[in-house]
């Protein structure tokens, strides 16, 4: 009995393991860009003080993509991928695809919300400008009560966080104040 | 024949019989076995004492080094000290078992401790955002292969409150799509039917019984939530449940009195909410007063009848519907003074009522 007991360890490590394994892949393979952060700011009770954010690439206008209108109202909620390429120093969606890439930077995300000229109401005459896409991570945990640096920062445009993207995985590594 | 007694108590037993032997009314050999028969039970010895509070001092020194210097570490070298620290507590409690058996399972509790921390603290080092549920569920996995090895009664109950938990952060659903949902709702209920096979079969515990309900309530509570049933039809499947829990209860029969009564409450209160007229107007757009009205009367006679079988704690849902009544009625045609005294004296008739039919009961004890 006492011996069969052994089995739990690697039970409770794989299941750990299940849980953070994607995560620790694409932080350590991963390739890293850095992209542009919109915040606001709650608490959360089990996992502490976090910033919860968004990109500026999550917002795509629509005339960036090769999707025609049709689709893009069809895949609402669904998974689709954002290509992202480095350009002018800085890292931009430049196509939202939804079939998997073989090669190049992508992020798997899912389309939030298409946002129309006036508003999100959608009726025929009117034509989406803006696709919201959601990469999937949307906080940043950090030490209690030092989110405030973070916030001033953001609000005047100068927050950059670091990411790791590996196959359409993403992982946030870093907040960073542009000076 | 053994007592387990102080020591105190036995050295003063002990002066009592050598009295009587003194006195020649026991024998000397008589005087001995009845001595034998009293045993010093084991009490914590001051070096074991010393010996845990030096290693829960040890213990906390590290836990406080690691939450100080947490932000600094990598993400690797915390998620390698959470497996390392959960299988060196693990371990130690296995080594344990034959000579420690309660620091051993002390030691079990904080390396599943761990490991739930370890859950949540996967989500703060790589920054992400996943259910809560789905912590809390992955936590009761764990602890189920835990019990499979052994009975631990602490433990099961954990197993259920995390499950309940799991459940109820289902009901913040808004990130969640569909499938998902129903994935997890799926997982859950699972978990409650292996709550409630574990302990009808080797734990029969009352509070076990009564966490199996809260987690079969809170199941459908969250699934009416979700599909957005109409309000009168999901309180009417809840007072339902509690009817099936005072009539016909499907499990916990070892304490059928945890049952009756949580079936008791659920069913009191459901029928409480559905005695207002609104939600029966809603259902039929149209004025449901007078199906309220004939609701509360069937509600009423049903409560009495349970009343006349025994179930004393019916008699404040009674007390309840009629005291709403009467608010609802009369508080704005009435003078206030008049209004208070005349609630007073019907709180009071049920104070009378609910006296009587307790004694009847105790009767019916005896």
């Amino acid at each position: 009995m006492l011996k069969k007991e052994h089995i739990i360890i690697p039970v409770l490590i794989l299941l750990l393991g299940i849980q953070l394994i994607p995560f620790a892949m694409t932080a350590w393979m991963g390739e890293s860009i850095v992209l542009k952060v919109e915040l606001y700011d709650p608490r959360d009770i089990f996992r502490g003080d976090y910033i919860a954010l968004r990109f500026e690439e999550e917002s795509v206008p629509v005339e960036n993509v090769s999707l025609d209108l049709e689709q893009l109202e069809k895949i609402y909620d669904k998974k689709v991928y954002a290509i992202i390429k480095k350009q002018d120093e800085s890292w931009t969606v430049v196509d939202i695809q939804l079939e998997r890439p073989t090669q190049g930077m992508f992020i798997e995300s899912r389309l939030d919300y298409l946002e129309y000229a006036s508003g999100t109401d959608h009726s025929p005459s009117k034509k989406p400008i803006l696709i919201h896409l959601d990469f999937g991570i949307d906080r940043f945990y950090v030490e209690e009560n030092t989110g405030g640096s973070f916030e001033d920062a953001a609000r005047d445009g100068n927050l950059l966080s670091e990411l790791k993207v590996w196959k359409g995985d993403v992982v946030m590594m870093e907040l960073m104040i542009e000076d | 024949m053994q007592f387990k007694v102080s020591r105190i108590y036995k050295e003063t037993v002990s002066r009592q019989l050598n009295m009587f032997r003194d006195d020649g009314l026991i024998s000397k050999e008589q005087c001995d076995e009845m001595k034998g028969a009293y045993v010093i039970e084991k009490t914590v010895g001051v070096t074991r004492l010393v010996s845990v509070v030096g290693s829960v001092l040890i213990g906390l020194g590290i836990l406080t080094y690691i939450a100080g210097n947490w932000q600094y570490m990598s993400p690797m070298f915390r998620m390698m000290l959470i497996v390392v620290g959960m299988t060196a507590f693990y371990v130690t409690g296995m080594m344990l078992d034959d000579n420690y058996p309660k620091t051993a399972r002390a030691l079990r509790y904080i390396a599943l401790f761990i490991y739930g921390g370890g859950l949540f603290l996967t989500d703060q080092t790589f920054h992400l955002n996943r259910s809560v549920s789905w912590h809390f569920l992955i936590w009761a996995v764990g602890i189920l292969t835990v019990l499979y090895f052994g009975k631990d009664k602490l433990l099961l109950y954990f197993f259920q409150a995390l499950i309940i938990a799991s459940i109820m952060g289902l009901g913040d659903s808004r990130n969640m799509t569909e499938f998902a949902f129903y994935a997890y709702w799926f997982v859950s209920t699972v978990g409650v039917v292996f709550a409630i096979r574990l302990s009808e079969e080797s734990y029969r515990s009352g509070l076990a019984v009564f966490l199996n309900i809260l987690g079969l309530f809170t199941l459908i509570i969250v699934m009416l939530a979700h599909i957005e049933l109409e309000f009168v039809l999901g309180t009417g499947l809840i007072l339902l449940f509690g009817l099936l829990l005072l009539f016909k209860p499907p499990f916990g029969t070892y304490a059928l009195e945890v049952v009756k009564q949580s079936g008791l409450i659920i069913t009191g209160f459901s029928g409480f909410v559905l005695t207002f007229a609104d939600p029966w107007s809603d259902l039929m757009n149209g004025d449901g007063t007078s199906v309220s009205i004939v609701f509360t009367i069937i509600l009423l006679l049903g409560l009495f009848y349970l009343v006349k079988s025994g179930y004393v704690g019916a008699v404040a849902f009674i007390a309840l519907v009629i005291l709403r009544y009467y608010f609802d009625t009369f508080y704005d045609f009435m003078p206030k003074s008049m209004f208070f005294i005349i609630g007073g004296i019907i709180l009071l008739g049920f104070g009378v009522y609910l006296e009587s039919v307790r004694r009847k009961g105790m009767k019916l004890d005896a």
